[in-house]
């Protein structure tokens, strides 16, 4: 039925071993009992059939080793980082600045080779690494640069807001702080090292020969660092779905391989020679990109693909990105919960699965170039594999993705191979940078220009999640693919059966079938909010001024374009900065304040209401107790919505919502249940679980995961 | 079958590779036994009343009532023996909390007839 590849399947007990393993943790290991009696019904079938079972199971033994590899390999990666003590008190730090990153009025530094010592006078050098936010300008400080400064130090934990820290861990970075420029002393340290060199070269000559916008768009297609673009340059390559230009992956990869396999061809190198010359310029390319897991994808499939051709073997491309897979995990099983390795490899596997299954169905369409139905089977086959992953990690795909990518990718293909062409010969010789990079600088600025200028933010597809009915959309694909040998009935009825089920799966995940009002708690780095729906009525109080990426995230994720009625838990000078931040994402009817507040009404474009007594959310009854505290009654039950700590008399309520908790909130209002957003011990948090759903009917609240 | 032998065996080497790359740097730490999925099913009761208080002249059974959340003037006043209905007050309409004051801990809603 399945043609038998073996690194597919080895590929895919890693990958089940880690995830098991980060689901369920030691019990992972029982999970293998569940194949003994698979194993003795394949050695009775084969005995029956008289042929040799040794080799299936043997096989089997393999699969299961890689198995507990997987599981044991994740377990130890998580202790490691967990090892490093927690700390959240202020520390004095010195340490090695290995990468430096812009955000908005700040700079984000990297410190590694740490040392800190701690308010009681003990130093630690954890084996981890420390994100540093500067504020003030700080243009001397470059990579390898010794920073050292005090600062209250942060720790980031494995799991954070319900989900795997997978930034930090495969970053290593374990703690954060941040400082005042004025305050860090800054001395020159070691010289660069070789692919950090590289990249700063790269960033000079790119930013020297043409205008930064230009530059930095080149720099984050040559080296996957978008960091040096304009936030809302690169929102509207996200919002068209053709950010993953900058993405170091198959397209870079495939280009430069195109390019020097060609030229050595050409010299006529003996393929023995032509073999590791191009493995070694793509391995140090990858090197420059910071081996990112989709340039490390890439590169092994490009790898497998020489070696198959230089010995002669078919080259397999399911067998292909499954040994790329393996690799990638191998290196850090942490890479299975990053976004950019799922969507690397989704994109890959999807192209090889449907891909060519689509093309050749286009193909037989006879007004269709042929070209045309490849490039268009492709894009939508990398489409329709990443999508349930965009959808989950974003919160929104664009609509118009698959158009774009069949018009952008072809053009920017062409140009980002003399872009990287030329900013090789620029960097050799810099004083001929300019001239060198007009004509690709020139090229680059027409073809992003229409890019730039249109607004994909309007045609996004957003307001739902997959969640485990991603695994059904995949069974779904997998099938009605070409690597699954079936007649043509018992396709087409497992096909139905699996979108039956696909359909039932996605409406009890997103709609709250039985409940006419629902509320939502959500928390992450950037913000905390609480969103109440009640029939058509949307509410939101926020907690303290969200980050603006966050809450436009939160928005496309929960399908909000407007709000009702906005209300913030904060102190006025918050609440003043929170408006615009929510006016930018969503239009707003009303924002309710308590009379007597010192909040300074100077907002033109949204009614700002102050009340004294009760109001109403829709249909549901509030009472501002406080400037930060509100009482809400939710179809009956007794909400208490605190933003800060407060002195006044407070009513019982049945749930308290908070950011932590404290002993003196708990004695004022007797809560019969608590959530809070910061990490509480033996208290439901919106930080241990993730965002939570409260469905409330008949006398009962139900909390569950959203 | 000497295909599957060969493959199994170099896949058992690779095993033993990917194991010790993983392994080895990492012995010192104690390790996490425990599943990162965090579980959510919980449940909390609520009353699902609210308190109100129904006093005056042409009420023949003043007093404090517990309702449903959702109950209208009409049903209270029923409750409360009221005579007359106020002309302002529509007796369809679920009880407001606009005339509610804490008392003690507990919200009271005030019909004064």
């Amino acid at each position: 039925m399945i043609n038998f590849r073996p690194v597919f399947f080895v590929s895919l007990s890693f990958g089940l071993g880690i995830f098991l393993s980060f689901a369920v943790g030691f019990h992972a290991y029982w999970a293998l009992l569940a194949l003994l009696p698979v194993a003795a019904a394949v050695i009775i079938y084969r005995l029956k059939t008289k042929k040799s079972s040794l080799g299936v199971l043997l096989f089997a033994a393999v699969l299961c080793a890689f198995y507990c590899v997987g599981a044991f390999s994740f377990t130890v990666r998580i202790s490691a980082f967990e090892n490093d003590p927690v700390l959240a008190e202020s520390c004095v730090f010195t340490g090695e600045v290995t990468e430096i990153g812009d955000a908005d009025y700040r700079r984000i530094l990297t410190l590694s080779d740490l040392e800190l010592v701690t308010e009681e006078g003990k130093t630690l050098r954890p084996n981890s690494k420390m994100t540093l936010y500067v504020y003030g300008d700080s243009k001397d400080i470059r990579i390898g640069s010794i920073v050292r400064g005090q600062s209250e130090i942060q720790t980031y934990d494995a799991i954070a807001y319900g989900r795997l820290n997978t930034s930090a861990i495969l970053s290593g970075v374990r703690y954060r702080a941040s400082a005042d420029i004025e305050d860090l002393s800054v001395t020159e340290g070691h010289a660069l090292p070789v692919f950090s060199a590289v990249r700063s070269r790269f960033r000079e000559v790119l930013f020297s020969s043409t205008d930064s916008g230009t530059a930095s768009i080149a720099y984050a297609m040559l080296v996957g660092d978008s960091g040096y673009m304009d936030g809302d340059v690169l929102q509207n390559f996200r919002y068209g779905g053709i950010a993953h230009i900058f993405a170091v992956s198959g397209l870079h990869i495939g280009v430069i391989y195109g390019l020097l396999y060609g030229l050595l061809r050409r010299l006529q190198v003996k393929g023995y020679v032509r073999l590791p010359v191009v493995f070694a310029a793509l391995l140090f390319y990858c090197g420059v990109c910071g081996f990112s897991p989709s340039s490390v994808r890439a590169l092994v499939m490009c790898t497998v693909l020489m070696i198959a051709d230089a010995a002669g073997y078919a080259y397999d491309r399911l067998n292909s990105v499954s040994a790329a897979s393996l690799v990638v995990l191998a290196i850090n099983p942490v890479y299975l919960f990053s976004v950019g390795f799922q969507l690397s490899v989704a994109a890959a596997a999807g192209i090889i699965v449907l891909g060519g299954h689509l093309g050749r169905l286009l193909a037989r369409v006879k007004f269709l170039p042929r070209k045309f139905s490849s490039a268009l089977s492709v894009a939508f086959s990398a489409q329709v594999c990443t999508f349930p992953i965009l959808i989950d990690c974003f919160g929104y795909v664009s609509a118009l993705s698959l158009v774009l990518n069949l018009l952008f990718i072809p053009v920017i293909s062409a140009v980002y191979s003399l872009i990287f062409l030329f900013t090789i010969f620029a960097a050799i010789v810099p004083a001929a940078g300019t001239v060198l990079l007009y004509v690709p600088c020139l090229l680059l600025q027409v073809a992003v220009t229409p890019v730039m200028m249109a607004d994909f933010g309007v045609l996004l597809i957003s307001g739902f999640t997959f969640g485990g009915a991603a695994v059904l959309w995949y069974l779904l694909v997998f099938l009605i693919s070409d690597k699954v040998n079936l007649k043509i009935i018992p396709k087409v009825t497992g096909s139905t059966a699996l979108c039956i089920a696909l359909t039932v799966c996605m409406v009890l995940q997103n709609a709250a079938i039985g409940y006419s009002a629902v509320a939502t708690v959500h928390a992450d780095y950037g913000g905390e909010a609480m969103i109440l729906r009640r029939e058509e009525d949307v509410s939101l109080v926020l907690f303290g001024s969200p980050d603006p990426s966050y809450l436009e995230r939160l928005f496309l994720r929960e399908g909000i374009s407007a709000v009702d009625a906005l209300i913030v838990l904060a102190p006025p000078r918050e609440v003043n900065t929170a408006i615009p931040v929510v006016l930018e994402c969503a239009e707003v009817g009303a924002v309710y304040v308590r009379e007597g507040t010192e909040f300074e009404d100077t907002f033109q474009t949204v009614e700002v209401i102050e009340t004294d007594g009760f109001f109403y959310l829709g249909a549901t009854p509030a009472l501002f107790m406080d400037d930060a505290v509100l009482y809400v009654n939710f179809l009956g039950a007794d909400i208490l919505l605190c933003g800060e700590e407060t002195q006044a008399r407070l009513p019982r309520c049945d749930l308290l919502v908070a950011p932590s908790w404290s002993q003196a909130l708990a004695d004022a209002c007797s809560p019969s249940g608590e959530i809070y957003f910061e990490k509480t011990e033996g208290k439901l948090s919106v930080y241990s679980a993730g965002d939570l759903q409260l469905r409330v009917k008949n006398g009962i609240i139900d909390v569950v995961a959203e | 079958m000497k295909v599957i032998y060969r493959i199994s065996i170099f896949l058992l080497c690779a095993v033993a590779l990917i194991a010790a790359a993983a392994v080895l740097p990492f012995l010192a730490p104690p390790l996490r036994g425990e599943g990162m999925v965090y579980g959510v099913n919980e449940q909390i009761g609520y009353d699902g009343t609210i308190a109100v208080v129904v006093r005056g002249e042409s009420v023949r059974r003043p007093g404090t009532y517990r309702v449903p959340y959702d109950s209208t003037y009409a049903d209270i006043f029923a409750l409360a023996g009221a005579k007359t209905m106020p002309p302002d007050l529509d007796p369809d309409a679920p009880i407001g909390f606009s005339d509610a004051v804490l008392v003690g801990d507990i919200f009271y809603i005030y019909l004064v007839l």
